[in-house]
């Protein structure tokens, strides 16, 4: 069944179209580039998607289109869900600038992780999180950054099924092969 | 205002309402089924990884309507909550034409000549309703067969020494070619001393019936086949009933309530129609086929001056026994490759440990489980290994191509407790109280499930798996998609909701005809007891239409 909620405007987000976007002042709806999320809230969103699923010799969570698939999700079907990813990532930014002085997105990568482990262990000042769980924002985190890289790419994540093809798994999916013998080597690029 | 009077009116077309809708077309009888759901079409297919009926993470694909529809859930420790169709809490089943066969992982079980007899082989077990069916395997085994035959059933279960006695073999043979995972586990199940198999499914392993065969792709179990080749009630017994030209099919139409007169008889039903407009449907026979949850509440909701608890209810018993299967497994890593993308993958199944367990009940098959999506294995990491960060990437670029999963249903005990029933406070979209479903699965239940866990992991690690991971048992009321046994079927009024007949005790013209009727629910899928109870049902029905027993 096709997204009943798909939209005819898409947004393509690069890791360098993030950098741009910490550039702009945060603003929401039809002036910022996503329809759910502020842009300073997407620029938290994508660092720490990236912390889930780092780039290295494959693509990470933002060369996936991890935030446009989160940003569709809360713009649609789980908008409802909105005002509470919004706190987590305020609650997020707050730790960040409570421990480091600086945006979320602004800290070197190992800071990050360090910072994330905390929030998943609900490690954090209390102070910070007074409207949300940190333990449950961060398993929301994880299992959206999950969905957006491994999921299927209609939603917005999963951009030229590059998780798919990481896994060595048939891109484009083979249909109507009955009979065919199995042979998983002839299945694997790159 | 009332609509023409029909003969018989089904609620629900899924594997139960559907075979009955099609027998009693073919037996002249006037039928209107009501479907809560939408006729889907394969046309329309496309494989959604995050929204079908196995993943439902962004919602469900073949309803029931997500915001429509809430329920309440009450975990062990007494806290309730809302919930949705897309939460295991939920028990959600799909709600479409065909039910849950539109969507199924289609395993074509019988039930083993003990499952019907449950209470004669363990005795009576504290704590639990456990009893023995008012049939036998005999009474079934006829409607085994045909269920087999028209539905349309592949596989090979000649090697499967602890079936029950059958007379034909399955229709269709298994697929070919066959996968990865059959040629690792088989030769390690057999140096073990098992008993291997094909899993039967009821999906096309050659044409048959008019449709083809099954391409073999990964997305099969919760998702539609835009090829047909799965089998359930929407493209088989549903379209020979509506060639009859007595046979009605009205989809988004929601049962409100059995209509009933002044001597407890049924007259019809009352439902809102596709508009949300309420109608009657007259009829002289009404048959229940929702679904062990909704069909319960449908006879709860009917309250009338003879009935004050609801239809069927005068000794408590609608709603009791919710059971579905407790699941258990294990995934065993591998060092080598074990993924062909070959589906649907389940294609090779166990029965060695069903029954015959000393100081255990009952017990189930064990088989290797669907393909898993690759949105599925990432929550898949086995403790000690990192949900996230590079660690996890790691993880899935090593193993999503070496794994194996084994599994299998657990049957339950069933409980008193075990239940649903009507939500004093919330209600639906149409204004109709919703269920509130509570209780625990049998601690008995659960030490049995957890021995087959350690049975798959041994399984796995013959079969040269370098680490495994078990899956045990959970606490909590079993339903979901294999839910059963809230209108249980027996001879005694005061222990039951129907008689053999699926009709219910003391209303003479209602019958329950799906899983709810189900005493105990087997080691295994249900679908093709319900199709064959199905068959068996409708037979008796329309021999007593015959004799004009049933006519208003």
């Amino acid at each position: 069944m096709d997204d009943p909620y798909a939209v005819g405007r898409r947004v393509f987000l690069e890791t360098g179209v993030v950098a741009a976007a910490a550039a702009a002042v945060g603003c929401r709806g039809s002036e910022g580039r996503f329809r759910a999320l502020t842009d300073d809230e997407a620029r938290t969103l994508a660092a720490a998607s990236d912390r889930i699923i780092p780039r290295d010799e494959d693509p990470g969570a933002n060369d996936a289109g991890v935030i446009s698939f989160v940003d569709r999700q809360l713009a649609t079907r789980q908008r409802d869900d909105l005002p509470e990813w919004r706190a987590g990532l305020a609650a997020l930014e707050s730790s960040a600038r409570r421990r480091h002085g600086k945006a979320f997105a602004d800290l070197p990568a190992d800071a990050q992780t360090a910072l994330l482990q905390d929030v998943e262990r609900g490690a954090v000042e209390s102070d910070d999180w007074r409207s949300v769980a940190p333990a449950a924002f961060f398993a929301r985190l994880r299992d959206y950054t999950m969905m957006g890289f491994y999921g299927d790419p209609r939603h917005g994540g999963n951009k030229e099924r590059v998780s798919w093809k990481m896994l060595h798994i048939p891109d484009p999916p083979i249909r109507g092969r009955l009979h065919e013998a199995p042979s998983p080597r002839t299945t694997r690029k790159g | 205002m009332a609509l023409p009077r029909v003969n018989a009116v089904i609620v629900g077309s899924g594997a139960g309402g559907g075979v009955v809708f099609a027998e009693l077309a073919r037996a002249g009888l006037s039928v209107v089924c009501l479907e809560k759901g939408r006729w889907h079409s394969p046309f329309e297919e496309r494989k959604d990884d995050l929204v079908n009926q196995r993943n439902s993470a962004l919602g469900v694909a073949y309803g029931p309507d997500e915001k429509k529809n809430p329920r309440v859930f009450v975990d062990v420790e007494g806290r309730e909550r809302v919930v949705y169709p897309r939460q295991g809490e939920y028990s959600p089943n799909a709600s479409c034409v065909g039910g849950g066969t539109y969507s199924y992982g289609a395993q074509a079980w019988r039930y083993m000549p003990q499952d019907f007899r449950m209470r004669s082989t363990y005795g009576a077990i504290p704590g639990s309703t456990l009893d023995d069916w008012p049939i036998s395997y005999d009474d079934m085994e006829p409607y085994y067969e045909r269920a087999e035959y028209e539905i349309g059933v592949s596989g090979d279960v000649e090697p499967n020494p602890f079936k029950g006695p059958r007379k034909k073999p399955l229709p269709m043979p298994p697929m070919t070619p066959k996968s990865l995972e059959y040629e690792i586990l088989r030769p390690a199940a057999l140096r073990f001393g098992l008993h291997p198999f094909d899993t039967p499914l009821l999906i096309n392993s050659v044409p048959y019936n008019g449709r083809s065969a099954c391409m073999r792709i990964r997305w099969c179990v919760g998702f539609g086949c835009e090829t047909g080749a799965k089998n359930g009630t929407h493209n088989t017994v549903i379209p020979r009933a509506l060639a009859t030209g007595n046979a009605w099919l009205r989809t988004e139409c929601k049962v409100r309530e059995i209509l009933v007169d002044g001597h407890g008889r049924a007259t019809g039903v009352a439902y809102f129609d596709e508009n949300d407009r309420l109608q009657e449907q007259p009829a002289d026979v009404v048959i229940v086929s929702a679904g062990a949850t909704e069909s319960a509440r449908l006879l709860l909701l009917s309250k009338s001056r003879l009935h004050p608890n609801g239809l069927g209810n005068r000794c408590d018993w609608v709603g009791r026994n919710l059971n579905g299967h407790t699941y258990t497994g294990a995934v065993g890593f591998f060092e080598r490759e074990t993924y062909d993308d070959l589906g649907p993958g389940a294609c090779i199944s166990i029965c060695d440990y069903n029954h015959g367990t000393p100081g255990f009940i009952g017990g189930g098959m064990l088989a290797n489980e669907f393909i898993r999506l690759p949105t599925q294995f990432a929550g898949m990491q086995p403790p000690g290994t990192p949900s996230w960060d590079k660690g996890h990437k790691d993880f899935m670029r090593r193993y999503y191509r070496r794994h194996i999963v084994v599994v299998g249903p657990t049957q339950d005990l069933p409980t008193w407790d075990g239940r649903v029933q009507l939500d004093p406070k919330v209600k639906d979209h149409w204004g109709v109280p919703v269920l509130r479903i509570s209780g625990d699965n049998h601690p008995r239940t659960r030490e049995t499930a957890n021995r087959q866990a350690e049975r798959a992991e041994a399984w796995l690690k013959e079969a040269g798996a370098s680490f495994v991971d078990q899956r045990r048992a959970g606490r909590g009321v079993s339903g979901h998609q294999h839910q059963s046994g809230t209108c249980r079927m027996g001879r005694d009024p005061k222990t039951s909701v129907v008689d053999a007949a699926c009709r219910i005790h003391d209303v003479p013209n209602v019958f329950v005809i799906d899983a709810s009727v189900h005493v105990t629910n087997g080691g295994f899928n249900p679908a093709l007891t319900i199709f064959a109870n199905a068959y068996r049902a409708s037979e008796q029905l329309v021999t007593a239409w015959k004799g004009g027993g049933l006519r208003g």
